[in-house]
């Protein structure tokens, strides 16, 4: 059950609960059931979509997060950063995808590409439930380098 | 239930007559679960499923059920030459339809590529807050369990006509079925006693495998 958006940075300012109809609706996101679980805003304009999955599926949470990134920005709203949020990896996927134990980025496990939305800058990043603490404090130690650099 | 199906790879078939052998078994999947799938539409890809992942939409059908018009889709994009067969997908997305529970979902055909993770046919729902995976909605109910996993398992693979397919493993799970991740499956079909003994050895020297890292040491039992 998604309970608001992971406080990456701090608590967010503006939040959607994308499962609530209301909330899509105000974002003009379609019920097709590919929509991700929240849409919010953080005090350093971070604007971010997550997705949170019980079962362990990155190639559909990926798909969810590209199906309302796109009605996002269509809609013209901002999204700068794009984050699944799952119980922890399985074997299986981690032979197609690998996540940077630093930055948290998804890459693909044959290229090594980092996977990114259409229209997002900021590569799809993955953090455990069973790390979170550690998996938050990555990506803010992250933005902090990238913002000096 | 995260359901993935791997066909056997033949020698010296074309990727196109591969390609079409595989279509034609996923028609028979969508067949079988005709009752509780509904499909509206199909969508060919190439590369991958999904263009954040490096693919890209080549033609999409939407708003049709109809399992001929969707099938004939289908061959009109595997014969729409420049394309190869190789690198050719097709996603059918629908309605699963559980007693009063009704769930976006879809039937995937994966490529080459693709397929060494998630099955030459994989199926599932896109999650909700209620459910996570298609095994928590397949729970609720006994009948449709019986239908979905049990019969699917013991009768499917006699349904396919083995000239052109065989099927060689069936998992049922949640997620991402597949060997590797024994813990979540529910249910498994092997073609032969010798391709479950292999899977059950490599899923051990898979799984003991990161714990008997080089360099480990071990206590001498006396």
């Amino acid at each position: 059950m998604f309970k608001g958006c992971t406080p990456v940075y701090g608590k967010p300012e503006v939040e959607y609960d994308l499962n609530d109809p209301a909330d899509r609706d105000k974002l003009g996101i379609a019920d097709d059931g590919k929509f991700a679980d929240g849409y919010c805003h953080f005090q350093n304009c971070t604007w971010m979509v997550e997705e949170r999955k019980g079962a362990y599926h990155i190639k559909v949470a990926i798909e969810q997060l590209e199906s309302t990134v796109r009605q996002l920005l269509a809609s013209g709203r901002k999204v700068t950063m794009v984050v699944i949020r799952m119980k922890g990896p399985s074997r299986n996927e981690l032979r197609r995808f690998t996540v940077d134990k630093k930055s948290r980025n998804v890459r693909l496990g044959n290229t090594a590409k980092e996977i990114r939305i259409p229209g997002v800058d900021s590569p799809v990043k993955v953090i455990y439930e069973n790390d979170l603490q550690k998996n938050i404090e990555d990506l803010r130690g992250n933005n902090w380098v990238s913002a000096l650099a | 239930m995260g359901l993935s199906i791997s066909l056997e790879n033949r020698p010296n078939i074309s990727p196109k007559d591969a390609l079409e052998a595989k279509l034609k078994v996923a028609f028979q999947v969508l067949e079988f679960q005709r009752k509780y799938f509904i499909p509206k539409g199909i969508d060919t890809w190439s590369i991958a499923p999904l263009e954040s992942l490096g693919g890209k939409v080549l033609d999409r059908f939407p708003r049709d059920s109809d399992l001929d018009s969707l099938r004939s889709r289908a061959e009109l994009s595997i014969n729409a030459a420049p394309w190869d067969s190789d690198i050719l997908g097709f996603t059918f997305p629908g309605d699963w339809i559980l007693g009063s529970t009704k769930l976006t979902g879809y039937l995937t055909l994966h490529n080459k590529e693709w397929r060494s993770t998630y099955g030459d046919i994989e199926s599932n729902i896109y999650p909700t807050t209620e459910f996570s995976d298609l095994l928590d909605v397949v729970r609720t109910n006994d009948k449709t369990k019986e239908h979905l996993v049990h019969d699917f398992l013991k009768d499917f693979p006699n349904l396919v006509d083995k000239e052109t397919s065989k099927i060689n493993r069936i998992y049922f799970g949640l997620g991402t079925p597949s060997r590797i991740d024994v813990d979540s499956l529910v249910g498994a079909y092997y073609s032969t006693e010798k391709d479950f003994i292999r899977d059950c050895l490599s899923t051990v020297k898979e799984v003991e495998g990161e714990r008997l890292e080089p360099g480990a040491s071990f206590r001498r039992i006396s």
